[in-house]
């Protein structure tokens, strides 16, 4: 007899295939936008935690990697607003081991962007998600992530220029 | 987009960002700790299975190796968590670096106790303390022999017969083991039964002493001629046990051209951690395999400033320049940065100490003074922020309260049970209980350099 709860043998090796084959992606994803090693495990953590409580839900393996990244992005989100509160002054400047990437201006200028923006850009510009899927997985509307990237973009532009 | 350079900047620098990789084993350590209900109770026998064999296997492995010792894969001793909570009466006694201003500028350590008496002052003195806190291993001057000091009353409590009259380099956790060191020679000492285990001559890798194991079994010594030896008692001599040569063999040794600072082994057992001024690093070197798995650059201004504040449960590394009030703290299980902020600017009563300060560096005698301090329980973070004695909470770093504003205090000692809080200046010792009450003030009649045993 089944324990109470748990799920058939079937989705507990699904999952752990998809832990396996996506954690490495989303940590890239979540690093990304948080531009912290420990944050962005801490995000694929719970983004896999509560996957795993929903697995039933999404059965089809076709759309499992880009469900799992819109859980993740919104993990990112959220869990930024509350480590901001905890760690007082945190975007001030890049850690030192990111002081060490080539191009340290765009890297300044970067962390200066909201999270969303960083988002959107990563989202677009590397996942090569059109701006209708980023606004699906950012849960907001295609005009709103229209609005996110053009003031990232000029933003770049103004802090590269002044910088 | 309509500006191609910025468009290629920005790809490659996506690139590099979504490149960045976990941990190697990130996939285990979600897999543990999702909740998958059925998993473990179906695994539950398979895992005895698996248990068992791996110890046989590794009891044959130590069979195995008790005959045929590897040439660069020493056991590492047995993980031995060290308490957070140190409770010897010895713990409690603050023991301070003092410079005696009418004896040819001697230097020496001053013991306070929680009800601020001086226990006694010992000088002159060099040597280590141990890391529960209740011994003193002096160093042999010229034409004597070692001594062992109670921390709790400052007494000697005997005389360590070694061959080799070296500086003591480290000691064990519990006192009962100490390194000496003289040119490339290093030496073990029993202190408990006060004589000398053993003698190797490291030539070219000898020098650098990094550390004793709990067990007093193992001895490494970094980083001389780019090697990394592993030296071991074994019951009848002390020898080589292995070395590993930076860059060969997958072996990778640290790039701090100074001994560290301060280092601490972490609760696994296996893994050291130092803090190295010279190249602004902290590194995690891992004992068993002879390798740094990871150099963290921290920010700091000048080597003498950046004080190493190690949380007791050894989780965590503060890094806290009180110049500029900089404070970094590093996670030490995830080897990672955790937060670099700037507290609250210091106010300068003085309005040319800003440029003082940019000419004189007060290097102290080989140590950096403590501004601050944990508390056993990692919740609270005493320190000296420039406007005071402030009490903190971890690890937001809210202020919770000053027991003294506006203080010349510049250094922090916490008693090992966390009741008694030590503030030195330059020739006082203030003495607090844990709820902020001033028990007293001492004067040892002597300069206070601000580092503490």
């Amino acid at each position: 007899m089944a324990h109470a709860g748990a799920q058939p043998a079937v989705d507990r090796l699904a999952f752990e295939a998809a832990v396996r084959s996506e954690s490495r992606k989303l940590y890239g994803l979540a690093y990304s936008v948080l531009r912290d090693a420990g944050e962005a495990e801490d995000a694929v953590q719970e983004t896999m935690e509560l996957a795993w409580r929903a697995w039933q839900s999404m059965r089809d393996p076709e759309h499992r990697g880009a469900w799992l990244r819109q859980i993740c992005l919104r993990r990112c989100l959220r869990l930024r607003r509350r480590l901001k509160n905890r760690w007082p002054l945190r975007d001030a400047e890049p850690a030192p081991a990111e002081l060490e990437t080539h191009d340290l201006d765009l890297e300044r200028a970067f962390a200066r962007l909201s999270l969303r923006q960083r988002a959107v850009l990563a989202l677009h510009y590397h996942y090569g998600y059109p701006l209708d899927q980023c606004a699906g997985l950012m849960r907001c509307r295609p005009g709103t992530v229209r609005s996110h990237l053009a003031r990232a973009l000029a933003r770049l532009r103004k802090e590269l220029q002044d910088g | 987009m309509d500006d191609p350079d910025l468009r290629t900047r920005l790809d490659r620098y996506l690139a590099r960002q979504a490149g960045q990789r976990p941990p190697s084993n990130f996939e285990n350590h979600i897999l543990e700790r999702v909740p998958v209900a059925a998993r473990s109770r179906r695994w539950v026998p398979e895992a005895v299975a698996v248990l068992v064999a791996a110890a046989m296997i590794g009891g044959l492995f130590v069979a195995v190796r008790g005959t045929q010792p590897s040439p660069t894969s020493p056991p590492a001793s047995s993980p031995i968590p060290e308490p957070a909570v140190l409770s010897g009466a010895g713990a409690q006694v603050a023991w301070l670096l003092i410079q005696m201003q009418d004896q040819q500028h001697e230097v020496g350590i001053v013991g306070v106790d929680p009800r601020a008496y001086i226990v006694r002052k010992l000088v002159p003195f060099g040597g280590m303390r141990s890391g529960d806190g209740n011994r003193l291993i002096a160093s042999p001057f010229p034409g004597q022999q070692s001594q062992v000091i109670s921390a709790a009353t400052g007494e000697v409590e005997r005389t360590v017969v070694t061959q080799l009259n070296g500086g003591i380099r480290s000691v064990s956790w519990d006192g009962r083991f100490a390194v000496g060191e003289k040119g490339t020679q290093v030496e073990l000492v029993d202190v408990d039964a006060g004589r000398s285990l053993g003698i190797v001559d490291l030539g070219p890798a000898g020098g650098g002493v990094l550390g004793v194991s709990r067990d007093g079994k193992h001895v490494y010594v970094c980083c001389k001629a780019q090697k990394l030896t592993s030296l071991v008692w074994d019951g009848t001599s002390l020898r080589v046990e292995a070395q590993a040569l930076d860059g060969k063999d997958g072996h990778r040794l640290p790039s701090c051209g100074s001994p560290p600072a301060t280092s601490r082994m972490l609760p696994d057992g296996r893994t050291l951690v130092a803090y190295c001024p010279d190249g602004n690093r902290v590194w995690w070197l891992d004992l068993e395999r002879l390798t740094v798995t990871k150099e963290l650059p921290v920010e700091q201004g000048n080597p003498f400033w950046l004080a190493p504040i190690w949380a007791p449960d050894g989780s965590m590394l503060y890094l806290h320049e009180p110049r500029t009030n900089s404070f970094q703290a590093v996670d030490l299980r995830r080897q990672t940065l955790v937060l670099k902020t700037k507290l609250a600017v210091a106010r300068t009563p003085d309005p040319l100490r800003w440029l003082a300060e940019r000419f004189v560096i007060s290097a102290e005698a080989g140590c950096v003074g403590q501004t601050g301090a944990v508390s056993p329980d990692g919740q609270s973070l005493y320190l000296l922020d420039g406007r005071g004695l402030s009490v903190r909470r971890l690890p937001d770093l809210s202020v919770k309260s000053y027991w003294r504003r506006d203080s010349g205090m510049d250094a922090l000692w916490l008693s090992g049970d966390g009741g008694t809080l030590y503030a030195s200046d330059h020739d006082r010792v203030s003495v607090f209980g844990g709820d902020g009450r001033l028990v007293a003030e001492v004067k040892p009649g002597a300069s206070i350099s601000g580092c503490a045993w």
